[in-house]
């Protein structure tokens, strides 16, 4: 620093207005005062979410359309299912009717033929 | 240890109004920029706990917020040349007659330097900062403070040669 640079850094500034202080810091407390109350914390998994609101919003949305159209569509098996034990009850009242009637059939057309014993059986075949 | 409100205004308040005073030129816009960078220290004490510096800090600040007045008043009001003639009290009057005209011709030589190179000088010979030191609180390269710095300087001494004539 120079002499000419010496000579102008020596010239005092002006001194702030004591005045001043009391305003101005009246008015900065205010700010503390009027300064809006901290937002409460938020819970964890609020936390978690909050960076992408928006994200996850839509996919929570995304999830209940989808939840929505698979329960309005009808399934294929949706009408058998809705009355299956019914049927099903019927199903079996009609199969052993079928089978009794099919058994009471053949007992009367053809008695059953009596196995015969091996030996004899041998002897009918060098007979023949 | 945090310092109170109060302590950070008598500690730096002096350095922050000198150099709003400089910047703007203008009492009324220096009470306003000083209030409301105590304001703003008092919503955000956490802008501060960051700082390495606090005086630093403090002129940062003061000179964003004076940069934004000084640009809103030259597009409202288009008063370059009105403002430099103006020359307010900068400095503290004296009593004797030679010194009270070298202040005010220094006053009004810095007036008419660019914002940017008073800043510089500002900094450099009221606040004993270094180069580096400007840099950081003006946001700009040490070698574009360096110049402004001599820039400024130049012009100074041309415009007061005849007043500090004996002095090169």
């Amino acid at each position: 620093m120079n002499e000419f640079e010496k000579r102008i850094a020596e010239t005092p500034p002006r001194r702030v207005p004591a005045a001043w202080r009391q305003d101005i810091l009246a008015a900065a407390r205010s700010e503390i005062a009027t300064e809006p109350a901290p937002r409460p914390a938020r819970p964890g998994w609020l936390e978690w979410l909050w960076p992408r609101p928006v994200a996850w919003g839509a996919l929570a949305a995304a999830w209940v359309v989808i939840f929505a159209l698979h329960a309005a569509t009808p399934s294929p098996s949706g009408s058998q299912t809705a009355s299956a034990p019914g049927n099903t009850l019927s199903l079996i009242v009609k199969r052993q009717q079928e089978l009794t009637s099919l058994l009471a059939t053949a007992n009367e057309t053809t008695p059953p033929k009596a196995v015969s014993p091996r030996s004899e059986r041998r002897r009918d075949i060098n007979a023949a | 240890m945090r310092e109170s409100l109060e302590e950070l205004y008598d500690g730096h308040a002096q350095a922050l109004f000198a150099f709003l005073l400089n910047l703007t030129r203008n009492e009324a816009d220096t009470r306003d920029l000083l209030q409301e960078v105590f304001c703003k220290i008092a919503r955000r004490r956490d802008l501060l706990d960051d700082a390495r510096d606090t005086r630093a800090f403090l002129l940062r600040t003061a000179h964003n917020l004076a940069l934004d007045l000084i640009r809103r008043r030259a597009a409202r009001e288009r008063k370059h040349d009105a403002l430099a003639g103006e020359s307010p009290a900068v400095f503290e009057p004296a009593d004797d007659l030679d010194e009270r005209r070298c202040r005010e011709a220094l006053a009004a030589a810095l007036a008419e330097l660019p914002e940017e190179q008073r800043a510089v000088i500002h900094l450099k010979l009221w606040e004993g900062l270094t180069f580096e030191a400007i840099a950081e609180t003006l946001g700009i390269p040490p070698n574009t403070a360096a110049s402004r710095y001599r820039y400024g300087i130049d012009k100074l001494r041309e415009r007061l040669r005849p007043i500090y004539g004996e002095l090169r």
